[in-house]
């Protein structure tokens, strides 16, 4: 039995008996009993210490992989954050985009509002120079032919005024005429850099001392084709009116480059633009003044000696030439004025030297057609008064069956707008039947590309009413002269 | 009447004792140790007679291969019970092999009127895992189910089911399973973990692997269930236990508490011995799992002790060590199969 007794049982049955071999057989199966439940007790202990070890080994395993996991989660975490705030950069983008595309439709409608509005404008100034040309006209003739009749000085003096006056006026016609873009241009293509480098000397003198001028060029500006003499009043008038803005001094800046006009401009069309800006550091203007700088007789100037025309003219002017003029500006920050003109390829003409002028022919035969009586009138008397024998006619179909009563006819004489029948229709008729008629165009404004043309053959001449009597026998007299030759 | 496979299905106990008591009922099943009063023994037979004054039982029964499934024979056992409108309880022995156990309880819970209570257990065959006998007709049979039948308004029945076990180490998913056999944990395999923990007594599956319960728990469950093994197949690397192990739900092993396993049949006892009211209870039934008898060893009998002081000496205690116990864990509860607990049906009459 000894031997298959638990280690501790045995040691202890040794202490406590005095001979252990001795135990009474009634014992046996209690002693085999607390055997038994000694060796339990060992087997139950080591299957908890195997658990706990196993589990534990299990436990920091796993403790292990999810700490792995948590890792990987946080690295997932951080990498969804990022790309989070990478969608969340994107679509601010996106709608700062959307903003910028909303705002460049909402200007560029106002543009469209503003070409709109100064094209109704333009009409109507346009409208109102060319008859108060008419009205000019006869007061120049009417006036002039006062002067040559016998009076006291006094009345002179006061005939004398009237034709200042009138003068006055006569420039004012003129600077709305430029406005509504129905001046005579004479365009030419000319180094842009080279027009503002001549005009900055003017320009310096026209601002003062106490504006410092910076030019900046860019040769990249190119050839442009405009006039050079209304592109020069155009620099000037922006020059004046940044001096205006600058009483306490400043810095004018006029620079020029290039800008690429892309589609969907309301008044421009798509190309390559020089472009001309000029900048100062003046008082600024709020954004309902600059909606209406560009308006005729519109001024902020406390100036009694500005007409309010300035701007009004250079608008006119630019947008004739098929660019564009606009401002931008905030109150107290300055003003800069932007010229675009389309750019041009071709190479700047030589310029040839004047011709010697003419003699003047004093004699001949004059088809005069105006259907504004006293117009006609003051006219007729000019032409009369210097040797030409003058018929006249209140429109076209008049004038063409005038034409057929006379034997010969030197030079037509037209106003072009006129009832029945205007002056250009007349002038071709009259022409294709007389092919030695020469014709002189007379107009309260004049835009007409047609006409612009056949002046610039030199078969044909245009005079701007209102026109004094010398302008008008010279004009005459020379067309003459150059056909007899 | 509850004895040993080897005692039931040879000698002429069975015979001598239906012979015995003719015109009773007998009914009862093989077993991993009996329990007559306080006592445990093993390779016994206990006898317990009850007589009624106006109460009255039926039995029924149903062979495995009469049904499908084990839901099937459950629910074709509830139909065999006659009169359920006077039935007070059900009290049912299984084969403790051959049967998922949960669903027989489904199928018994299915067929029955839902405010019914069923109690009892799946025979056993000590720790050899070899085969199991129910008594039914007189005969010892393997795969069959019995259920007894308790009729009359006199009745008074409570019942109570705990366990006392402690879920240890890490909680496991159950990724491969079918019913009641389980393949994998974490994508292991389940065999392999319990030879890892068990070491030299792993030699003894299924029996040892008593010694590590299952505790399963559903995503959605609060609670989980303790589930013990039935068999172990090295051939397929499964184990089959006494219940569903159904894939997906959580799983941890579970090691025992000897004050906690004696503290479990205490409380089973009084929940059981409160649902009859005031006084005594006349007869308990004992219904305990193998599990518990392996690891309390010598200290099994403290477990009937402790159901003794509660419900008083008069009480006559009878039953056995089982494969599963099926009873409600309160009287409130819905029925299930039970693994690893002591779970008491208590009866009287007025």
């Amino acid at each position: 039995m000894e031997t298959s007794l638990h280690s501790l049982l045995r040691r202890q049955l040794r202490r406590h008996l005095p001979e252990p071999d001795a135990v009474p057989p009634e014992w046996l199966g209690f002693i085999e009993a607390v055997n038994q439940a000694y060796r339990q007790s060992d087997v139950d202990r080591l299957m908890i210490e195997r658990s706990l070890d196993l589990s534990s080994e299990e436990l920091s395993t796993t403790n292990a992989h999810m700490r792995d996991a948590v890792r990987a989660l946080q690295q997932a975490h951080l990498e969804l954050e990022s790309r989070v705030a990478e969608r969340t950069r994107e679509l601010t983008e996106a709608n700062a985009s959307l903003r910028r595309a909303s705002a460049e439709q909402q200007r560029l409608e106002e543009d469209l509002r503003q070409a709109h509005k100064m094209e109704a404008v333009g009409r109507l100034a346009g409208g109102v120079a060319h008859d108060f040309n008419n009205l000019l006209t006869v007061i120049f003739g009417q006036a002039e032919g006062l002067l040559h009749m016998d009076m006291s000085e006094e009345a002179r003096e006061g005939v004398r005024e009237i034709l200042q006056s009138a003068e006055s006026a006569a420039a004012l016609t003129r600077q709305l005429l430029a406005f509504s873009r129905r001046q005579m241009l004479t365009p030419s293509v000319l180094d842009l850099n080279e027009l503002v480098y001549t005009t900055s000397v003017l320009l310096r003198r026209l601002v003062g001392e106490h504006i410092d001028v910076t030019i900046t060029l860019d040769p990249r500006a190119g050839r442009v084709c405009v006039d050079p003499g209304k592109l020069q009043q155009v620099l000037l008038n922006l020059a004046a009116n940044a001096r205006d803005a600058m009483p306490a001094g400043g810095r004018l800046t006029v620079a020029t480059s290039t800008d690429v006009v892309a589609d969907g401009s309301p008044t421009l069309a798509p190309g390559t633009y020089a472009l001309v800006t000029v900048t100062d550091t003046g008082v600024g203007m709020a954004p309902d003044v600059q909606a209406r700088i560009f308006e005729p007789f519109f001024t902020t100037k406390d100036n009694p000696h500005g007409t309010g025309l300035g701007l009004a003219t250079a608008y006119g002017i630019v947008r004739q030439s098929d660019g564009d003029l606009d401002v931008e500006s905030v109150p107290g920050a300055g003003a800069t004025f932007r010229v675009w003109l389309p750019q041009v390829e071709q190479e700047a003409p030589v310029v040839e030297p004047p011709a010697a002028a003419p003699r003047p022919q004093t004699s001949g035969v004059v088809l005069l057609a105006e259907d504004q009586e006293p117009v006609r009138r003051t006219l007729g008397r000019f032409l009369t008064h210097v040797g030409f024998d003058v018929f006249d006619a209140a429109d076209g179909v008049e004038a063409l069956a005038l034409a057929e009563t006379l034997p010969h006819i030197d030079l037509l004489l037209t106003d072009l707008v006129m009832p029945h029948m205007g002056g250009r229709a007349l002038a071709e008729q009259l022409v294709e039947r007389r092919p030695e008629v020469k014709v002189i165009y007379m107009t309260g404004y004049a835009n007409d590309a047609d006409v612009e043309r056949e002046i610039r053959d030199g078969s044909r001449r245009l005079l701007h009413k209102p026109f004094t009597s010398d302008v008008l026998i010279s004009s005459v007299r020379s067309l003459l002269h150059a056909v007899a030759r | 009447m509850f004895g040993s496979r080897a005692l039931l299905t040879a000698g002429p106990v069975l015979a001598e004792i239906v012979a015995a008591y003719p015109g009773a009922i007998v009914a009862g099943c093989s077993t991993a140790g009996e329990i007559c009063g306080d006592r445990v023994q093993d390779d016994t037979v206990v006898v317990t007679a009850l007589t009624w004054r106006t109460s009255w039982s039926e039995v029924a029964s149903v062979r495995l291969d009469e049904a499908v499934s084990s839901e099937e024979a459950g629910a074709l056992l509830a139909a065999r019970l006659p009169g359920h409108e006077a039935l007070r309880h059900v009290i049912v022995f299984s084969d403790g092999l051959h049967v998922n156990g949960s669903a027989l309880v489904q199928g018994l819970t299915r067929g029955l009127p839902s405010h019914l209570a069923i109690t009892g257990g799946l025979s056993a065959d000590g720790p050899r895992f070899e085969d199991t006998v129910v008594i039914v007709g007189g005969q010892a049979q393997s795969r069959v189910i019995v259920g007894v039948g308790l009729y009359g308004p006199d009745l008074r029945i409570g019942y109570g089911s705990l366990g006392g076990w402690d879920a240890f180490g890490p909680v496991r998913l159950i990724t491969r399973s079918r019913g009641n056999v389980l393949y994998e944990l974490d994508g292991q395999s389940a065999l392999d973990l319990y030879k890892r923990y068990l070491g030299d007594q792993a030699a003894d599956l299924p029996a040892s692997g008593l010694l590590f319960p299952l505790s399963v728990r559903t995503r959605d469950a609060e609670k989980g269930v303790v589930r013990t093994i039935l068999g172990v197949s090295d051939t397929d690397d499964s184990m089959t236990f006494a219940g569903d192990i159904p894939e997906g739900a959580y799983a941890q092993l579970m090691r025992a508490n000897f004050d906690r396993l004696i503290d479990g049949a205490v409380g089973a006892a009084r929940i059981s011995a409160a649902a009859i009211g005031s006084g005594s209870p006349e007869c308990a039934l004992l219904i305990s799992c193998v599990g518990r008898k392996m690891v309390l060893q010598q200290r099994v009998e403290e477990e009937i002790e402790g159901v003794r002081d509660v419900v008083g000496a008069g009480t006559v205690l009878a039953g056995f060590y089982s494969y599963g116990e099926i009873s409600p864990f309160t009287p409130t509860a819905r029925c299930e199969l039970h693994n690893q607990t002591m779970t008491i049906t208590t009866l009287s009459e007025r």
